[in-house]
């Protein structure tokens, strides 16, 4: 055969050979993707060398299949050498009397020898590439989704051979562990708190040392480590809302200066905290059933606001002034209440407000302001005293002062109430989800006279300042009303509690209208506990 | 070898043959190369023309230069057929016999020009046949023959018709080639003036022999033509007849009845001189497809769908040959293509274009009119 029609027909072998080990190994590939997959798919599993015959024979049949149909035929060859370089069948013509003698056709070979040598050299371009690439992705994918696939459960036909249970697992006495469970639901409650009415500050506070508890009781293996963080973080909650409510250094401060007999200013801001219904209100949630506390958790996210909306309606606007005397001499009036002059008792409400400052409270406090105001009113009145007046005026004035007075303590005490409602129920969301028992808890420290938790009672005395007047209070299960000594803002009388509580009732009644039926609900239920708890003189000196 | 000598000798003296034709005829080129083709290959053409293209001057130019024994036939209707293949006469001898002696007709040349064939009647049509199919005539139970080569080139006019018979199919089938004289192009016709005023006689000069022309005959017979291409022109022929099974659309639309195997036969052996004159040894697709019209439109009688669809028979034959292409008739060249493609990793530099004679003007030159002493003076 020609030199120059050998080089070509080498080349074009060349790359029939290439062609045909890609598509022999593409085919391999395929073929063992495919078996791989087909039996892991139906469970069956065969050694690893039977993939590689497997493999190996695709490959060898398809390559060599690749190859006859790819090879470079001479006649094949001709057409194509003809057809590139335009040379009008010399080459199949050359081909084609290979075999023959003469010298016509000797001629026809020589010219057509020279014309292929003086071909330039051609660049053989694979085509159809990809083609191949598509076989290959395609085995390859195969071979990955054989491998990492899992294979259909059959049923089996015999059964397996039976699993001995897992041996139990005794835990360690005192282990604890910070199941999922509770995870959840402390960042339920920490969601809680992030979607509450509380203000920003004592929002960041309590969700602070809640994500903190949260933090540290998954490093906790032990019951006792895990009290003592709930108490810890309980004790600090109590702490940092103690310093954002300010009533309680308001109320110390008050009481300390105007302790007088007779109804007390300092007891105007209790009794403003029973009606906005925080201390009312805490003995309550310190005392509710478990179905109780499941319905008040269902209603918590409106709780302060939909009590505190309710109790707006309330009518506080009661005069007091009935209390205060205003005489007449000559020209100049003059002030009492319970025979303390209204000047007196202005020096006195400034001393308080300045042992408040002294207690840490801020100018900036609403609470004091709402105080301060009071003050700020009294000394306007007391500068109009000399002034000619009448008694009618100066009584009216000292009525609207006590008015504000009020309004600004309820409105003032709307957030602290909150503050409160909420430390109560985060601590006891707390210790209800880690299994804690309420009694086990520091007891919750509010201030004043709102002692609660704990097992601390009260103690039936209308006493100040130690933390346990007023209010109808337990622990546990037991719920009872209280005959304790109560000072009622409406007549100026101390009244036992419970007399309070009908008139309280009374009140609520009159606003129901205009309150949500399950807020209604929920009043009503509060209600039923309290007279269903009223206890009688015998009752123990903790109130129990 | 002694085949390539041969070869160059039949290279150049085609070439020469050109040349010298050249001196006579101007232009016409295709014309001049398919009648040297037929001469070479042995076959007849029938030259068409407007009268004036230079039809005759070309065969009395070709005649002097073959250097072959050249007579011309004027047909007319009442030309004889004695008139062209001669007849029997009585002649009294030395000694007073008388005796019969064939007369020999123009027949009797080697290089014969009937001029306006189908001018005279089919009868003396006809007394043509047996000479131009067979190389002989026979008279009064006598055969004579004719010397080789021998060639008809006859002429007709396409314009006139009156008083014209047209040539029988079975005549026409004696011609291999059918070429169409057109009208000189401007500056054809500019060259044929200026030349004229020269001299109106022919100029070239005798450069082969018959003899030559039987060895250039006998060399182009050994070009080798292999089996597609033959099949190519087998099935080009076969196309042209509606009647036969499976047969072409285009031959059942537009063709009457379609060629005879001389048709065939023609294609191969005028390829083959073709290739050798275009310098290659083998014959292509492309000789085929050149050939197909000189040797297939006096051959094809299209119907009256050809007519209504203004096509000519040469349009009819573009339609066969491209649909002879498509039916797979050059398959041959499509199995090459499950190898891969090629590109050049240089410009491919294609040979150069061989000379390649063709049979139909493509197109009309451009006019520059050249004065003759100018044109003497470029030839210096």
């Amino acid at each position: 055969m020609n030199e120059s029609f050998r080089k070509f027909k080498n080349k074009f072998t060349v790359y029939a050979v290439i062609k045909a080990l890609v598509s022999g190994i593409s085919l391999g590939l395929l073929a063992v993707g495919a078996v791989l997959l087909g039996l892991k798919l139906s469970g069956v599993g065969i050694a690893a060398w039977c993939y590689v015959i497997i493999g190996v024979g695709v490959a060898l049949t398809g390559g060599v299949a690749t190859f006859f149909i790819v090879r470079p035929t001479d006649v094949k060859l001709a057409k194509r050498l003809d057809a590139e370089y335009g040379l009008n069948e010399k080459v199949q013509t050359m081909v084609q009397f290979s075999g023959c003698e003469g010298d016509m056709l000797e001629l026809q070979r020589q010219d057509t020898s020279a014309r292929l040598a003086a071909a330039p050299k051609m660049r053989i371009r694979f085509t159809r590439i990809w083609q191949y690439a598509a076989v290959a992705v395609l085995a390859v994918t195969v071979i990955f989704t054989g491998l990492f696939i899992d294979p259909f459960k059959a049923e089996a036909k015999t059964p397996d051979p039976p699993v001995p249970p897992p041996a139990t697992i005794q835990p360690e006495e005192g282990a604890w562990e910070y199941t999922a469970v509770m995870q959840a639901a402390m960042a339920e409650i920490m969601q809680n708190v992030q979607d509450s009415a509380l203000q920003s500050a004592e929002k960041d506070a309590v969700y602070s040392e809640l994500y903190g508890l949260d933090r540290s009781l998954r490093t906790v293996k032990k019951t006792d480590d895990m009290k003592t963080a709930v108490i810890a973080t309980v004790t600090q909650i109590d702490g940092r809302i103690k310093t954002f409510n300010s009533y309680d250094d308001i109320y110390t401060a008050l009481s300390g200066a105007l302790s007088t007999e007779g109804a007390e200013p300092e007891d105007e801001i209790i009794s403003a905290a029973v009606l906005v219904g925080a201390t009312a209100f805490l003995p309550y949630l310190n005392s509710i059933t478990s179905e109780l506390y499941d319905y008040i958790e269902g209603r918590y996210y409106t709780l302060g606001e939909d009590i505190t909306g309710a109790l707006d309606k309330l009518n506080v606007s009661e005069k007091v002034s009935a209390n205060w005397t205003v005489t007449k001499e000559g020209k100049a009036c003059s002030a009492e209440f319970n025979g303390v002059s209204l000047q007196d008792y202005h020096s006195k409400l400034m001393l308080a407000l300045d042992g408040v400052k002294d207690a840490g409270v801020s100018e900036e406090d609403a609470l004091y302001g709402a105080v301060k105001t009071f003050a700020d009113k009294l000394a306007a009145i007391i500068m109009k005293l000399p002034q000619n007046y009448d008694t009618g005026t100066i009584s009216n004035d000292i009525s609207k002062a006590h008015e504000d007075y009020i309004q600004a303590l309820i409105i003032n005490l709307k957030p602290q109430s909150f503050n409160c409602i909420m430390n109560i129920f985060v601590r006891a969301r707390v210790a209800n989800i880690l299994g804690v028992s309420a009694s086990q808890l520091p007891e919750l420290d509010l201030g004043g006279e709102i002692g609660i938790g704990g097992g601390n009672g009260g103690d039936g005395e209308d006493n100040k300042g130690d933390g346990n007047n007023g209010g109808g209070w337990g622990t546990g299960d037991e719920k009872f009303g209280s005959n304790d000594l109560i000072y009622n803002p409406l007549t100026g009388e101390y009244v036992p509690y419970g007399e309070l509580l009908k008139e309280y009732e009374a009140k609520m009644a009159e606003q129901a209208d205009g309150l949500p039926q399950d807020i209604r609900s929920f009043m009503e239920e509060y209600f039923k506990l309290l007279y269903g708890g009223i206890k009688d003189e015998t009752t123990d000196e903790n109130g129990k | 070898m002694e085949n390539t000598e041969k070869v160059k000798k039949f290279s150049a003296a085609i070439a020469t043959i050109k040349k010298e034709l050249k001196k006579d005829v101007v232009g016409q080129e295709d014309i001049v190369d398919g009648v040297i083709v037929a001469i070479i290959a042995g076959g007849n053409v029938l030259l068409e023309g407007v009268p004036g293209v230079g039809k005759t001057r070309l065969v009395r130019s070709l005649g002097r230069v073959l250097s072959l024994p050249f007579s011309r036939i004027q047909f007319t209707p009442d030309l004889m057929p004695s008139d062209v293949t001669g007849t029997n006469v009585i002649e009294k001898d030395d000694s007073g016999k008388m005796n019969t002696v064939f007369q020999r007709g123009p027949i009797f040349a080697n290089l014969v020009l009937a001029d306006e064939i189908n001018r005279a009647t089919p009868k003396t049509q006809s007394a043509m046949l047996e000479v131009m199919q067979e190389h002989k005539v026979t008279v009064a139970k006598q055969t004579y023959k004719i010397d080789e080569p021998f060639f008809v080139l006859a002429t007709q006019n396409p314009i006139e018709q009156d008083g014209t018979y047209p040539l029988p199919e079975a005549q026409m089938d004696r011609f291999m080639f059918k070429l169409i004289v057109k009208f000189p192009t401007v500056k054809e016709l500019a060259g044929i003036v200026n030349m004229t005023q020269v001299t109106l006689e022919e100029t070239a000069n005798a450069v082969i022999d018959g003899k030559t022309i039987l060895e250039m005959r006998e060399l182009s017979k050994t070009v080798p033509v292999i089996d597609e291409v033959l099949a190519f022109a087998v099935n080009l022929v076969s196309n042209t007849h509606p009647e036969l099974d499976g047969a072409s659309a285009v031959a059942k639309k537009y063709v009457k009845y379609g060629a005879s195997p001389r048709a065939a036969q023609a294609l191969i052996t005028a390829a083959k001189v073709r290739a050798l004159m275009n310098g290659n040894y083998n014959v292509s697709y492309e000789d085929i497809k050149e050939l197909a019209y000189p040797v297939l439109r006096h051959r094809i009688k299209i119907n009256y769908n050809a007519v209504n669809d203004k096509l000519t028979v040469d349009d009819v034959i573009t339609k066969l040959l491209a649909e002879t292409h498509r039916s797979g008739a050059v398959k041959a060249e499509a199995d090459g293509n499950d190898l891969p493609s090629m590109e050049a990793e240089v410009n491919l530099e294609k040979p150069a274009k061989e000379k390649k004679f063709k049979f139909k003007n493509k197109k009309e030159e451009k006019v520059n009119v050249i004065p003759s002493s100018q044109e003497a003076e470029n030839t210096k």
